[in-house]
C-alpha cells in the first residue's frame, strides 16, 4: 500500500533511500559495481576492496569533516549488531563485567545487550532522564562506580530526540580518573547532528555504533568506529563475530559490499550540505510543531529545544488520545509516523522512553514521534498538521460517545 | 446500502474493522465484506505476550505472532490496511486474573466469554471510532437479525459450529455495532469460499483451546498466581474422607473422571469448597439439583423480564440444552429451576438462554445468559 501521495514521517526508523544511494544500486544492478569477494587475491576482488576501502574512507571523513580523526572503522550488519558489539566487544565475554554505568533511555539493542550481563551477575545502573528527556551530567557522572567496567550512553534519543550530553560525560569521567570504556549508541546523531566524532573522541569516548538505514543509505548494513588515539587502545576489543580476518579481524564474515557502498556514498553526498540540509528540516519540524500547538489545545512537546535535540524529531503528547490508536488513523487519513516502540509483531507497546522521563503508563500511551525525513516538503508538513488535527478531532469526538465505556 | 450475508445492512461507504485473528472464519469475514465493497480496515488484537508468558504460540491457536501473519498475508491479497493491538493490559486485568482467582476458589471460569464481554467488543469498538469506523465484524458463529424494535442474537445457521453461547453478555449498543459475516454460512461453505480465492489459509486447522494456556490449566493457574495450591481432603456428602486431591483449581463441578479413587460406582464432584480446601463427591443422584443461581446476568433485550419465562439453557459450550424456568432477581441475578431433566450445573461456568423454537429460518434466539454462582435445591 506505498503510496506517493502518503507524506513520510517516520524518518526515524528508517529514512528514504537517497539518491547517492539509488545510484549505487543501479551501478551493481546493470553490472558495472564490482560484486565480488573483497577478500579475493584476483583482480575483482581487488576491485572489490577497493570500493569498501572508499566506503570506510568517505564515513570518517564525514564524522570528522576536516579534523583529525585517530579511527578505526568495521562494518556491521547494522546498529543493533554494533550496539551488542559495543557491550560484548569492551565487556569481557569470559569473565561478567563487575558494573555497568548506562541510561534507561538506551535503544533495545542496547538495553538487551547490557542485561544479559545483568542475568549474569553484572550490577547495572539504569540513570534517568530529567523531565526533558537530556540525562543530567552531575547524576550520571555520580553514578560511576571503582568497579564500573563499561559506561554506556546513547548520542542521540530515537524517540524523543533528546541529545544527550555523551562529551561532556566523558570527559568528566576521565578527569575524574575513571577509565572504563566509554561507549555510545550513535545511531540517531549520525547525519542528524553536527555533532564530530574527532570531539567525543577526544573527550574519552572510546566506541560508537551507528547502521545506514537512518540516514537514507540500506538497511544491512552499519559500522562500528573504534577509537585509536594513543591513550584509547589500553582497551581490548573482543569481536563477537568470528570466522574469517575481514574487517581487521574485528568482525568476521564477507562484507556486505553494496550495503557499504551506499553508505558510503550517502555519507560522501551530505558531507557538503549537511549544514543546509539540518537548517531546513529543523525549520520544517519548528512549522510542524507551530502548526500543530496552536490548533490542538493541550498539545505537550516532549522534544527538548534546539540545540539539545534532533532537528527533524518531534515527540507529541496528544493527552486523552493514545498513540497507538493515533498512528493508524494517521495511516488511514496518509501520515505515516509511529509511537516509537512498534516491535516486530507490528504491535505497538508503552514508550520505556517517556516512562523513563517520569511520566505515568497512561500518559506515555499518548505519544506519537513524527520525524521529518531529508526529503520532507513544506506542503507536506502542513497537509500533515491538518490530518493530525483532523484524526485528533474524530478520535476526541468519539471518545466521549456515551455507549462506549472505558475497558474495565 | 447493501445487505452482508448475514443479513444486516450496512452503508457500504462506512468503513468496517474486522477483527482478525489469522484463522479461517476472521479471514472468511474480512474476505466477504471487502468483496462486498466495503472499505475496511483488519486489526489483529494482541492480547497475550507469549514470549513473557509462554502459552500456546503455535499455530493451532488463535494469537500467535505466526497467525498475525497469516491475517497479515489476507490483507496484503485484497490490499485493505492491517494493524496490530496491543490488548494485553485490559485483557490481563478483564481476563486472566479474574479467570486465575475463580480457579483459586473453586470455580470454572470461561474466558472467552469474559473477553467477549469485558475486552473484545468493547476495545474494538472503541478503536472502531478512532479510526472512523461506526462498525465492527468478526469471524463468529452467530447472526444478528431485527426483533420487533430491537436487535437479537441469534444462532448460526451451521449448529454444528454455533458460537452464540460465547456472545450472550452482547448489549444492543453492541449488537447494533456488530456484523458476523459467517453467521450465516457453514463451515463447509466458508472453506470453499476461501479455496475458491486460492487461498493456503482455507485448510488451516481449528483453534479450541483456550488461547493463553498451553498444557494443564491448573499449571497456568499455579505458574500466573504464584499459589502453589495445598492437597486437601476428597469427602463424601456424609463427611466421610475417602482420598486426596492436589489443589481444588484441577477440579470442576460435575467432573467424573480424573478423581484418581476406585469407587464401584462412578464419583463426581459434587461441590468444592475454597475455604476448607475440600472437595465434595458422591453419586450421579447426588450431583442432581433442581437447578442453580446466576449472577452478572445479561439480557441482550436490554429489558428485565418481569415474569419467569421458560427457556432452553445451555450450561456448557457443546451443551444440548435442557428446558428451565428462569426466575428474574434484580437487575442482574436469576433463579434457574429445571422443569424437564437436568445437567450438572458448574459454578464460574455460563448459563445461556435460548428460544424453545426456531424462527422461520430455523435458527434460535439467544435472549441473554449469565454465570453460574451455585447449584440448588428449591
Amino acid at each position: 500500500m506505498s503510496d506517493s501521495r502518503q507524506i513520510y514521517l517516520d524518518a526515524n526508523s528508517t529514512a528514504a533511500l537517497r539518491p547517492a544511494a539509488r545510484a549505487v544500486l543501479r551501478d551493481f544492478a546493470e553490472g558495472t559495481g564490482d560484486h565480488k569477494n573483497p577478500s579475493s587475491v584476483h583482480s575483482q576482488g581487488q576491485k572489490a576492496r577497493a570500493l569498501l576501502r572508499t566506503a570506510r574512507t568517505n564515513i570518517l571523513n564525514f564524522l570528522s569533516r576536516g579534523h583529525l580523526l585517530d579511527a578505526e572503522l568495521f562494518f556491521t550488519s547494522g546498529a543493533t549488531e554494533g550496539c551488542n558489539a559495543l557491550v560484548s566487544g569492551f565487556a569481557s565475554p569470559s569473565v561478567a563485567p563487575r558494573h555497568i554505568l548506562t541510561t534507561a533511555i538506551e535503544h533495545p539493542a542496547m538495553i538487551e545487550a547490557v542485561k544479559l550481563c545483568e542475568s549474569r551477575g553484572t550490577s547495572v545502573t539504569w540513570v534517568r532522564p530529567e523531565s526533558n528527556g537530556i540525562v543530567d551530567v552531575e547524576k550520571f557522572v555520580s553514578a560511576i562506580r571503582p568497579e564500573t567496567d563499561l559506561v554506556s550512553i546513547m548520542t542521540a534519543n530515537n524517540e524523543s530526540g533528546a541529545i544527550q550530553p555523551v562529551a561532556e560525560i566523558a570527559f568528566r569521567l576521565r578527569a575524574a580518573k575513571y577509565f572504563a570504556p566509554i561507549v555510545s549508541d550513535f545511531t540517531q546523531a549520525f547525519g542528524k547532528t553536527k555533532i564530530l566524532l574527532p570531539d567525543l573522541f577526544q573527550s574519552g569516548v572510546n566506541a560508537i555504533a551507528f547502521s545506514g538505514h537512518k540516514i537514507g543509505a540500506l538497511t544491512g548494513i552499519g559500522c562500528v568506529v573504534l577509537n585509536t588515539r594513543s591513550d584509547s587502545v589500553c582497551f581490548t576489543f573482543t569481536p563477537s563475530v568470528l570466522g574469517g580476518s575481514q574487517e581487521n579481524r574485528r568482525r568476521a564474515g564477507t562484507e556486505n559490499l553494496i550495503g557499504a557502498a551506499t553508505l558510503g556514498e550517502v555519507a560522501r553526498a551530505l558531507d557538503s550540505e549537511l549544514d543546509l540540509e539540518l537548517s531546513r528540516i529543523e525549520k520544517l519540524r519548528d512549522l510542524l510543531w507551530t502548526l500543530l500547538s496552536s490548533s490542538l489545545p493541550g498539545i505537550e512537546r516532549l522534544t527538548p529545544r534546539a540545540p539539545m535535540s534532533l532537528p527533524n524529531t518531534l515527540l507529541v503528547r496528544i493527552p486523552e488520545l493514545r498513540g497507538d490508536d493515533l498512528v493508524v488513523a494517521l495511516d488511514l487519513l496518509g501520515v505515516c509516523c509511529s509511537t516509537g516502540s512498534a516491535c516486530a509483531s507490528g504491535k505497538q507497546g508503552v514508550s520505556h522512553v517517556v516512562e523513563a522521563q517520569g511520566f505515568d503508563k497512561k500518559t506515555a500511551r499518548e505519544v506519537v514521534r513524527l520525524s521529518v525525513d531529508w526529503n520532507t516538503s513544506e506542503d507536506e508538513i502542513t497537509r500533515a498538521a491538518q490530518m493530525i488535527c483532523t484524526a485528533a478531532a474524530q478520535m476526541s469526538r468519539h471518545a466521549g460517545s456515551a455507549d462506549i465505556e472505558a475497558p474495565r | 446500502m447493501t445487505t452482508t450475508p448475514t443479513g444486516t445492512t450496512i452503508n457500504s461507504q462506512e468503513r468496517i474493522v474486522v477483527a482478525m485473528s489469522g484463522g479461517v472464519d476472521s479471514s472468511a469475514a474480512a474476505l466477504l465484506l471487502a468483496e462486498a465493497g466495503y472499505p475496511i480496515v483488519g486489526v489483529a488484537m494482541q492480547v497475550w505476550d507469549y514470549r513473557n508468558h509462554g502459552g500456546n504460540s503455535s499455530r493451532a491457536t488463535c494469537c500467535a505472532p505466526a497467525d498475525f501473519d497469516d491475517a497479515r498475508t489476507v490483507a496484503t491479497a485484497k490490499d485493505f490496511p492491517f494493524y496490530v493491538f496491543d490488548f494485553e493490559e485490559s485483557f490481563e486485568e478483564a481476563v486472566i486474573n479474574p479467570f486465575v482467582q475463580s480457579y483459586l476458589s473453586g470455580s470454572t471460569p470461561n474466558p472467552c466469554i469474559e473477553c467477549n464481554r469485558r475486552v473484545k467488543f468493547k476495545e474494538l469498538r472503541r478503536r472502531a471510532a478512532a479510526l472512523g469506523a461506526q462498525k465492527v465484524a468478526t469471524g463468529h458463529y452467530a447472526q444478528i437479525k431485527p426483533v420487533a424494535d430491537r436487535l437479537g442474537l441469534f444462532t448460526s445457521h451451521d449448529k454444528r459450529k454455533d458460537q452464540s453461547y460465547f456472545l450472550y453478555a452482547l448489549t444492543q449498543a453492541e449488537l447494533a455495532a456488530t456484523v458476523f459475516p459467517v453467521g450465516a454460512m457453514t463451515k463447509d461453505q466458508v472453506r470453499d469460499y476461501l479455496r475458491s480465492r486460492e487461498l493456503e489459509i482455507a485448510s488451516k486447522a481449528e483453534s479450541q483451546d483456550i488461547c493463553f494456556v498451553s498444557g494443564a490449566v491448573s499449571d497456568f493457574v499455579e505458574k500466573k498466581s504464584g499459589v502453589k495450591p495445598a492437597r486437601g481432603d476428597v469427602v463424601t456428602r456424609s463427611g466421610e474422607k475417602i482420598g486426596e486431591h492436589d489443589g481444588i483449581h484441577g477440579f470442576t463441578v460435575g467432573q467424573r473422571r480424573g478423581l484418581g479413587i476406585a469407587e464401584k460406582h462412578p464419583l463426581y464432584v459434587l461441590s468444592i469448597d475454597a475455604e476448607s480446601n475440600t472437595i465434595e463427591v458422591g453419586s450421579e443422584d447426588q450431583l442432581r439439583e433442581d437447578g442453580f443461581a446466576l449472577t452478572d446476568v445479561n439480557w441482550i433485550s436490554g429489558e428485565i423480564p418481569r415474569e419467569p419465562f421458560l427457556t432452553r439453557i445451555k450450561v456448557r459450550y457443546r451443551h444440548p440444552g435442557v428446558l428451565c424456568e428462569v426466575n428474574p432477581v434484580g437487575e442482574s441475578e436469576a433463579l434457574v429451576t429445571f422443569v424437564e431433566g437436568w445437567s450438572a450445573a458448574s459454578p464460574g461456568q455460563a448459563a445461556v438462554f435460548y428460544s424453545i423454537e426456531p424462527d422461520s429460518s430455523g435458527d434460535y434466539q439467544v435472549y441473554g445468559g449469565g454465570t453460574i454462582t451455585k447449584r440448588r435445591k428449591s
